[in-house]
């Protein structure tokens, strides 16, 4: 994480669950209102909690280490996981590893599909009414924010190296 | 770095680079069949021929999938004897596979008459072009199961002796990079069809969705991790990530 210039930030405590990044996502991807294309989604429970779930662009992403064909790579620049969907021969074994479901497979164009932080402006982070999404320079203290965000997943960021 | 002339315009170029990515570069479309940026390349088809001409002025028809660029030499890729070694091409495969649509394309823009119908066996329905990018796909995924068998007309890809195979996973790689369509892998909502062999799908532990063969999970461990025990396809993984996450957030269950 600590390479990239920028990074996003998810702070599902200020996420309202307007799911206007999952709108942003798409339209700026395939240039309609579609929330079931984006790479972003909103998943809400129940109190009022939203927790949005983008790729997290790991350190050592599981997607990457699937991977035969370097269709995917992590950046070591930027520290994104980058697609050359060219490359892709379709075995969707980067679906089947990401952890956290964040990639996932567009069988008709061919290609995997997943957060590319819109090649430097993050559309969901610009159209976010909350702040619960933000691209800021990857300091100490966001860098910390981001560990934490991660630390409450499920699978634990020992085992994942987010 | 090397500096070459392509179609008239000039472009440098890492030594080692090919003649069609060197090409692709500037823009300029060269078209290709067996080759897939994926794959190793293995120059069968043919089709992508190009004209070099090298320092000394020595001009050569090469496959520019497999020419590596290794002096200041000048390509040219639309040239007449270039357009008439792809018809050539195109004819061949044309003959073997009348009923491909890639290449009823390819003949149409190379000016290729189609085959006399006496020679187009009616029952002939291979769409398959023999350019192996199933066989390098399966191979680069490390698990080989299908392979060129017997030889000149009757040569096709197969597994061997024409049996379902081991080792095959039922990914669908081989079909998805077919430039044809002549693999065919079918789906229903228990098991999925490829190569004669069918496999069952594993259900998602929390939503039932079918979304893996048991052989694709397989394959992906170490990566692929079940969530607190379950298997879960990506969709509830995420869902079961974000709840984690929303627990401690002070939420119980999800609506
Ligand atoms: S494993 Fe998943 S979250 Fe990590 S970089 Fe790959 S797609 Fe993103
Ligand atoms: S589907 Fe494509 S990007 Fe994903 S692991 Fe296979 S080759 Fe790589
Ligand atoms: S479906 Fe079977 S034969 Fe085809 S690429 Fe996957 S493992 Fe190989
Ligand atoms: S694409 Fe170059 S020989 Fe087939």
């Amino acid at each position: 994480m600590e390479k990239t210039e920028n990074l996003l930030l998810i702070t599902p405590e200020r996420c309202i669950g307007c799911g206007t990044c999952e709108l942003a996502c798409s339209i700026g991807h395939v240039g309609e209102f579609k929330p079931t294309v984006a790479n972003i989604s909103v998943l809400r429970f129940e109190a009022g909690v939203n927790v949005p779930m983008a790729c997290l662009q790991c350190d050592k992403p599981a997607c990457v280490a699937a991977c035969q064909t370097g269709a995917l790579e992590k950046d070591p620049k930027t520290g994104l996981v980058g697609i050359n969907g060219a490359k892709c021969i379709g075995c969707r074994m980067c679906m089947m590893a990401c952890p956290f479901g964040n990639i996932t497979y567009n069988a008709a164009a061919k290609q995997p599909l997943k957060c590319d932080q819109c090649g430097g402006s993050p559309m969901c982070a610009e159209f976010c009414p909350a702040n619960a999404i933000e691209y800021l320079p990857a300091d100490t203290a966001t860098v910390q924010r981001k560990k934490a965000f991660a630390a409450k997943l499920a699978s634990g960021i020992s085992e994942v190296n987010v | 770095m090397v500096e070459v002339t392509i179609d008239g315009q000039k472009i440098e170029v890492e030594k080692g680079t090919t003649a069609l990515e060197a090409a692709r570069s500037l823009g300029i479309e060269i078209p290709t069949l067996c080759y897939h940026e994926g794959l190793p390349p293995d120059g069968n088809c043919r089709l992508c021929q190009v004209e070099v001409t090298d320092a000394r002025g020595r001009t050569n028809l090469v496959i520019s999938c497999m020419y590596p660029i290794k002096g200041p030499v000048e390509i040219r890729t639309d040239t007449e004897r270039v357009r008439d070694a792809r018809a050539f091409v195109v004819k061949l495969l044309l003959a073997r596979s009348p009923h491909s649509p890639v290449l009823q394309h390819l003949a149409e823009e190379y000016g290729v008459e189609p085959l006399d119908a006496r020679f187009v066996p009616e029952d002939e329905t291979d769409l398959c072009i023999r350019c192996g990018r199933c066989v390098r796909a399966c191979a680069t995924l490390g698990n080989n199961c299908i392979e060129f068998v017997w030889r000149g007309w009757e040569k096709e890809v197969n597994t061997p002796f024409k049996e379902p195979s081991n080792s095959c996973i039922g990914c669908g790689a081989c079909a998805q990079v077919c430039p044809t369509g002549a693999i065919r892998v079918t789906e229903d909502e228990t098991t999925r069809t490829i190569w004669d062999r069918t496999f069952d799908l594993v259900a998602c532990e929390r939503c039932g969705v079918r979304f893996a063969t048991p052989e694709q999970l397989k394959v992906v461990s170490p990566e692929f991790k079940p969530v607190d025990g379950r298997v879960l396809c990506p969709r509830c993984r995420k869902l079961e990530e974000a709840r984690a996450v929303a627990s401690g957030l002070g939420a119980q269950e999800e609506n």
